[in-house]
């Protein structure tokens, strides 16, 4: 067994390892469009004025602010599959895991968002006779986007970390695969190192690239509306 | 196919159960421990005139906070440990890397709230001539520690939850006992879904204790 460092074994697996990524990453897209909508319907319960809608928006929300992904993961993988008798890919179960999860945090999201749009301009569009589908289309969300879109960027990245535990239910992401090369070469430091590696630098381009951006954006079509 | 319910599996295997969120309290509990000082002796890295010590800790904070905590885990306990020929024990290895990567966050916690005290008042503590030990000590941490109490207690929650992660290395916790016991008793059903019971209501029993420790802190603390 080589000393020292062995670069070389890295770059010769350098193909499985961005495959998993890919994985990686697909499993994070596709759970964040899911926690958008499912956030989205959500906040709507919650701000609700009937309470049948609020009440259990509100314990749906906190529950899932105090639920671990690795449990609530093993939970729905392994638990309730054996219970409902309806088999669920281990994707399909990581996808829905950390949708459920995150639209709790999408919900407060949104949530802190309207509550950012000022009650004036409520009353403004109610006195100037608009509909509620044009107060909302209209008046509410284009000032409530500029509040929303970082933070669920940030969610994002959020996402894309928990996402690396998708493992352990048998998604073949990049850690799975890394476990397998490890194994294989017993080379387990140059592979977590390179595993490490990896997503420092997806997470790194998300949060210090796009969401830097995003914001800046953001607050440059503000100072123009102003 | 029906599924039949035992329930009373979960009553008959309980001292296991408990043995095993004991574990869990203890590993989040050195955690957050761990967390708090190193996060400490970063965030005035980090304040440090010194070039080099300033920039050694807005590495390690950055990188902190990117890593997700268990592809750290994995590297501290699979990667590191043959790489520097050391043996870690499982338990070690998940207060370590939980520690470690929450200390990240703890420093940006101390360093938001030691900014947050006016400068006016290490100004004033200068010019009563205070050496630094008694700047920090009597006047800007008195001050800070106010500041940084909510941000603080989000952070031991998240450290909780966290820590429910480690039996991926073989920590014997009670994420570890839940696998064995449905492994043993093919019920996976019922035990997931009390150590999953057990550990939110750990949780939000823990967020409330941090929340009125919090408003007595808040309350005790001088304004001076």
């Amino acid at each position: 067994m080589g000393k020292g460092f062995q670069l070389q074994i890295i770059l010769d697996s350098l193909q499985p390892l961005l495959q998993g990524a890919v994985v990686a990453v697909g499993v994070a897209l596709t759970s964040m469009v899911v926690a958008v909508i499912l956030g989205a319907i959500v906040v709507g319960f919650r701000l609700s004025r009937f309470w049948v809608l609020r009440v259990p928006a509100f314990i749906y929300i906190q529950f899932f602010r105090g639920t671990s992904l690795f449990v609530f993961i093993l939970w729905l993988f392994f638990g309730l599959t054996i219970v409902t008798g309806f088999k669920l890919g281990p994707f399909i179960a990581a996808v829905i895991a950390l949708g459920m999860l995150n639209s709790a945090y999408m919900a407060e999201i949104y949530r802190s968002g309207l509550s950012a749009v000022k009650p004036g301009q409520y009353e403004a569009a109610r006195a100037l006779g608009l509909t509620r589908f044009q107060l909302y289309w209209d008046v509410v969300i284009p000032q409530a986007v500029p509040v929303i879109i970082p933070a669920a960027m940030n969610l994002f990245t959020d996402v894309l970390k928990d996402s690396s535990l998708v493992g352990v239910i048998g998604v073949v992401d990049i850690m799975r695969v890394t476990q397998r090369l490890a194994n294989f070469y017993f080379r387990p430091f140059e592979f977590y190192t390179a595993a490490a590696a990896i997503y420092a630098i997806i997470i790194l381009f998300v949060s210090r690239v796009l969401v830097v951006r995003i914001e800046r954006y953001y607050r440059r079509s503000q100072a123009r509306s102003i | 196919m029906k599924y039949k319910f035992q329930w009373n599996l979960i009553s008959r295997n309980w001292d296991t159960l408990v043995e095993g969120v004991v574990v869990t309290y203890q590993v989040a509990a050195l955690a957050i421990i761990l967390a708090s000082v190193l996060g400490l002796i970063l965030a005035l890295m980090r304040l440090s005139p010194r070039r080099w010590v300033s920039r050694f800790a807005q590495v390690y904070i950055e990188l902190g906070r990117t890593l997700p905590l268990y592809v750290f885990l994995l590297w501290i306990y699979f990667g590191l440990s043959i790489a520097l020929g050391i043996v870690l024990q499982p338990m070690q290895a998940g207060v370590i890397a939980l520690g470690l990567i929450s200390a990240a966050y703890m420093a940006e916690i101390y360093r938001a709230g030691i900014m947050a005290v006016d400068r006016g008042q290490f100004e004033a503590a200068r010019a009563l001539g205070l050496s630094i030990p008694r700047i920090y000590g009597d006047v800007v941490f008195p001050q800070a520690f106010r500041i940084v109490l909510p941000a603080a207690g989000n952070q031991f929650v998240g450290i909780f939850k966290g820590a429910a992660i480690v039996s991926v290395i073989g920590v014997a916790d009670l994420m570890y006992y839940a696998r064995e016991l449905s492994l043993k008793f093919f019920k996976p059903f019922e035990f997931y879904t009390a150590a999953g019971a057990i550990l939110v209501v750990s949780t939000l029993v823990f967020a409330g204790l941090v929340a009125v420790l919090e408003r007595r802190l808040r309350g005790g603390a001088n304004d001076g």
